[in-house]
């Protein structure tokens, strides 16, 4: 039992962290308005094997496992970087739990771009051999592929099959649109709930590097910012509401990556403990997101420093891959949890 | 990362599991200190007899050398099996016997490891006084060394157990002069010493299981120093490294199973308005899993303190997160208890006012060991690095 990072895997950790700092940044997320161009960047993370880090070598992939791609999302996270990257990564894995060696390789390498689509407010839809329903489609625009996924089953369907209709997002940096999917041919399917938890588990990664990315940017400013003489991090009310997102930032980690290895080890009460995770990085995404901002005063309500950011993607992941009640829901499903 | 159980971890755990079966007190352990000493201790020498006491303290004085996985384990069965609490022992155990293992001399270690696992002797801490409370640093307790002894004359309060002690931690201020964090020392007392007064203190709940401890020219032997004179106030961030760190690992797995408990209750309980359950009720439900989410976390952090202190040794800053986080918890989960136990809470007698007094124990979590604030002041300063206002 150890929950912290080997050598090997701070080291595949850092390599994304660097490249994400160089050529995206938050001046680069600044920029980039859905559904913007993402085409250097994405053949870089390519390169990176980002897509298929979690794939056989043999059929395109790194041959790593959940717990790297957990940490890798964590970066994602922090760095705030947009594009279809969670709907091409598990879009990857179905292909290649679905046998279908050839498409997993195309998506694994980067070659095709993969939206993902969930059900909206729809509780018959679904995915499956038989995609039907009412769908939130993320990052549709430059995708090649939709991967439609609901509790219950997940496939891979032609972008050129699913339209939807595009609303402006809170998010500038991400696209989503919502529309009807009647599909009877799907790429590929299962009929498992696989992909959903797999999503679940980098979803909770993605909000958990929200978290912490926020924690350290009030830390940081906190030390500089000077009122009444001197810097505003030496006040408690201040300092105590960084601890606090300290807290939650932490908790979020161990959680997810707790979850992960769960899930991923074939542990019963795996999709219980990816759920938790679920909620305890929900919370710490939107509670340090807005902490964030309070702790940066006037200028955290404006767009001159980057705590917005955060704020709006929270709101994005927040309804990602079931909303909070959904997963407080499967949580009480447990009739008893051992200790 | 990894989350196996290796195969002796998985052994260690069936092994644990069955003897606590067959072998935990059945009977209520007592409130008083003084009248629960007597259990206390015959439950912890029996622990140390079948080999089960010290899991992850040095074989040389009586633990078993294993690993602090393996003692989160034994905590983990040890709540699972419903076992009592360690009540007087906790102190020994938890921190006092941590602090010499790391800080004592061969001497010391000889002398007071082996009693602590057999449940032979009894500790509690004097670190707290009228005027040192958050601020530890400044306390005034005095000292002076008259040949091979230290005379003290002082107070502490807020001493746990101390009727029911024979030897404490004991912080006194051996140098007036030096700043504040130079001059304190680290110093075993023993607490049937002559010139001591013991008065005990009631908690909210009405138990008295505290008190205040006067110093009337107190003679303790320079050998019961831990560490050096004036160097005690680096021993004593061991000893709360080990008290905000790893002493409460078991609490946490503890509150994990309050939880459950919780929920249980609530399927039980009739709703506000009569028509349900208070589990069927949206808003308790919700709620509850929440909280059953939360300490899934905690348990998470716990292992990560766990794997901490088999990478660097012992517990660092981190610890007061989840100190901080186990006590904001503890007072949640007995907040919502009271709603879901409804207007029974108010009740002494009846099912209700178990977590009545669980919700008015619950202020020691973020009040023990450093309040929340504290907490809070030490992860802005040592975790995040932000800086002083002093």
């Amino acid at each position: 039992m150890d929950l912290l990072p080997s050598v090997d895997q701070t080291e595949i950790v850092t390599s994304v962290a660097e490249l994400l700092r160089e050529q995206a940044s938050l001046d680069f997320v600044r920029e980039y308005v859905a559904p913007g161009d993402l085409s250097g960047l994405w053949a870089q993370l390519a390169e990176l094997g980002l897509f298929g880090l979690g794939i056989d070598p043999g059929r395109g992939g790194v041959g790593l496992g959940l717990a790297e791609e957990v940490l890798t999302f964590r970066e994602i996270g922090r760095a705030l970087t947009p594009g279809p990257l969670l709907g091409t990564v598990l879009a990857a894995h179905l292909a290649e739990e679905a046998g279908d060696d050839a498409l997993t390789e195309r998506i694994a390498s980067g070659a095709a771009r993969v939206a993902l689509a969930e059900p909206y407010r729809d509780p018959t839809a679904m995915s499956g051999s038989v995609v039907s329903g009412t769908f939130r489609v993320t990052d549709l625009s430059g995708a090649d592929l939709v991967l439609a996924v609901t509790p219950d089953g997940a496939a891979i369907l032609d972008a050129a099959a699913v339209e939807v209709r595009s609303s402006p997002t809170m998010d500038p940096t991400t696209e989503i649109g919502v529309g009807v999917i009647e599909s009877g041919t799907a790429l590929c399917s299962a009929a498992t709930s696989r992909t959903w938890w797999r999503g679940c588990a980098l979803t909770a990664a993605l909000s958990t590097g929200i978290a912490e990315a926020t924690r350290d940017q009030s830390v940081a400013y906190a030390k500089l910012r000077e009122q009444f003489g001197r810097p505003i991090g030496t006040f408690q009310a201040v300092k105590h509401r960084c601890a606090d997102m300290a807290v939650r930032a932490e908790s979020a980690y161990f959680q997810t990556v707790f979850a992960a290895l769960a899930w991923s080890s074939g542990d019963p009460n795996g999709t219980h403990h990816l759920a938790s995770a679920r909620i305890v990085s929900t919370d710490a995404s939107r509670s340090n997101s807005a902490d964030n901002i309070q702790n940066h005063g006037a200028m955290g309500f404006s767009q001159e420093v980057d705590a917005h950011l955060f704020a709006q993607r929270s709101l994005v992941l927040e309804t990602t891959l079931g909303t909070e009640r959904w997963q407080l829901e499967h949580i009480a499903s447990a009739q008893r949890v051992e200790w | 990362m990894d989350l196996h159980f290796t195969p002796e971890d998985e052994s260690f755990r069936d092994q644990a599991r069955t003897w606590l079966e067959e072998n935990r007190p059945r009977e209520a352990r007592p409130d008083d200190p003084v009248v629960a000493r007597p259990f206390d201790t015959a439950w912890q020498r029996r622990q140390f007899e079948a080999g089960w006491a010290g899991i992850n303290w040095p074989s040389d004085y009586g633990g078993r050398n294993l690993s602090l996985m393996q003692q989160l384990i034994w905590y983990e069965e040890y709540a699972r099996s419903g076992a009592p609490t360690v009540g007087v022992c906790f102190v020994g155990l938890a921190h006092a016997g941590p602090t010499l293992i790391t800080r004592g001399t061969e001497q010391q270690k000889a002398e007071y490891l082996p009693k602590i696992l057999r449940g032979d002797i009894v500790w509690c801490q004097g670190f707290s006084e009228p005027d040192s409370g958050s601020d530890l640093a400044s306390l005034r307790t005095r000292a002076v060394v008259d040949g091979d002894h230290l005379v003290v004359n002082g107070q502490k309060i807020w001493t746990s157990y101390a009727q029911a002690a024979d030897v404490q931690e004991l912080l006194v201020r051996t140098d007036p002069d030096a700043p504040k964090h130079k001059g304190i020392t680290w110093v075993i007392n023993d607490m049937r010493n002559p010139g001591m007064d013991i008065r005990p203190i009631r908690n909210l709940n009405g138990v008295q299981d505290y008190s205040e401890v006067f110093y009337d020219n107190v003679r303790i032997p320079l050998s019961n120093v831990v560490g050096e004179i004036n160097d005690g106030w680096s021993v004593a961030m061991s000893t709360l490294s080990f008290e905000r760190g790893t002493a409460f690992m078991a609490d946490i797995v503890e509150l994990g199973r309050t939880v459950e408990e919780l929920v249980e209750t609530a399927r039980e309980t009739p709703s506000w308005d009569g028509k349900g359950t208070a589990w069927s009720d949206d808003h308790l439900r919700v709620e509850l899993c929440r909280l059953r989410a939360e300490v899934a976390s905690l348990r998470a952090l716990n292992y990560a303190t766990v794997s901490r202190v088999a990478r660097e040794g012992k517990p660092g800053a981190e610890a007061s997160i989840v100190r901080l986080y186990y006590g904001l918890l503890t007072q949640r989960v007995f907040h919502l208890a009271a709603q879901v136990v409804g207007p029974g809470r108010a009740e002494k007698a009846g099912n209700a006012a178990k977590w009545s007094r669980g919700y008015l124990n619950s202020f020691r979590a973020v009040i023990a060991a450093g309040t929340k604030d504290i907490q809070r002041t030490i992860i802005g300063e040592r975790v995040l690095g932000l800086p002083k206002d002093r």
